[in-house]
């Protein structure tokens, strides 16, 4: 019987089945107001070499916001560099999953770029960024508004190291 | 409720902002005016909270 305990792998019936490993993972509401200018909600240390050469970020994201013809701009960024981008107007809320992946190097990585509903088809090219995870990196979650009497809330996140 | 000033950082797309200090780890709700984080702690009355 597989079982899954906090930090320890699943014993997979003898497969070999790992355990993702949650890095960081918050439901404090972080709220955006008052300014045009890009905000960090949240900065979440990714040691380095956490993410294997094959391993992955799965980034969840809870958000709430103004709903208005307005953009509220929603962004996750690794190490300095944008791996996601989401532009909301006319809806008041959003549950989000992002998944970034080393592809076989440390600093080489392919994301969907989505600007709406995770794991849906995109018109943008999936992004591909060189962010060396073999160091310790920062990632943010941020919101931009476009109008200063509006509100973005990242209202909770998970972000998870799934290696191989 | 604790007050941290915002740091700006000038990126390609404008500037971002940070918190100059980290965010207590037992904040129960954070709010950024564009100059100011307010952390609030447990305790504290939420703006809006009746």
């Amino acid at each position: 019987m597989m079982r899954a305990q906090s930090g320890v792998g699943f014993s997979g019936g003898g497969i070999g089945l790992k355990s993702a490993g949650v890095l960081a993972q918050s439901a404090v509401p972080a709220s955006v107001t008052g300014t045009l200018s890009e905000t960090t909600l949240a900065t979440i240390a990714i040691p380095a070499g956490a993410m294997g050469v094959n391993g992955a970020l799965r980034i969840s994201t809870l958000w709430s916001y103004t709903n208005s013809a307005n953009n509220k701009t929603l962004k996750i960024v690794l190490g300095g560099v944008q791996v996601q981008g989401i532009t909301v107007t006319t809806s008041s809320a959003m549950n989000h999953i992002a998944v970034t992946r080393n592809r076989g190097a440390a600093n080489s990585q392919i994301t969907q770029f989505n600007s709406g509903a995770p794991f849906n088809v995109a018109s943008q090219s999936n992004i591909t960024t060189a962010v060396d995870t073999s160091q310790a990196q920062n990632l943010t979650i941020t919101g931009t508004l476009a109008n200063t009497g509006e509100t973005i809330t990242l209202e909770g996140y998970t972000v998870e190291l799934l290696n191989p | 409720m604790i007050t941290i000033p915002v740091i700006r950082t000038a990126t390609p797309d404008g500037e971002l902002l940070s918190p100059s200090q980290p965010i207590p780890a037992d904040a129960i709700a954070v709010i950024c005016d564009g100059t100011n984080y307010f952390a609030y702690m447990p305790g504290d009355k939420l703006t809006g909270q009746a």
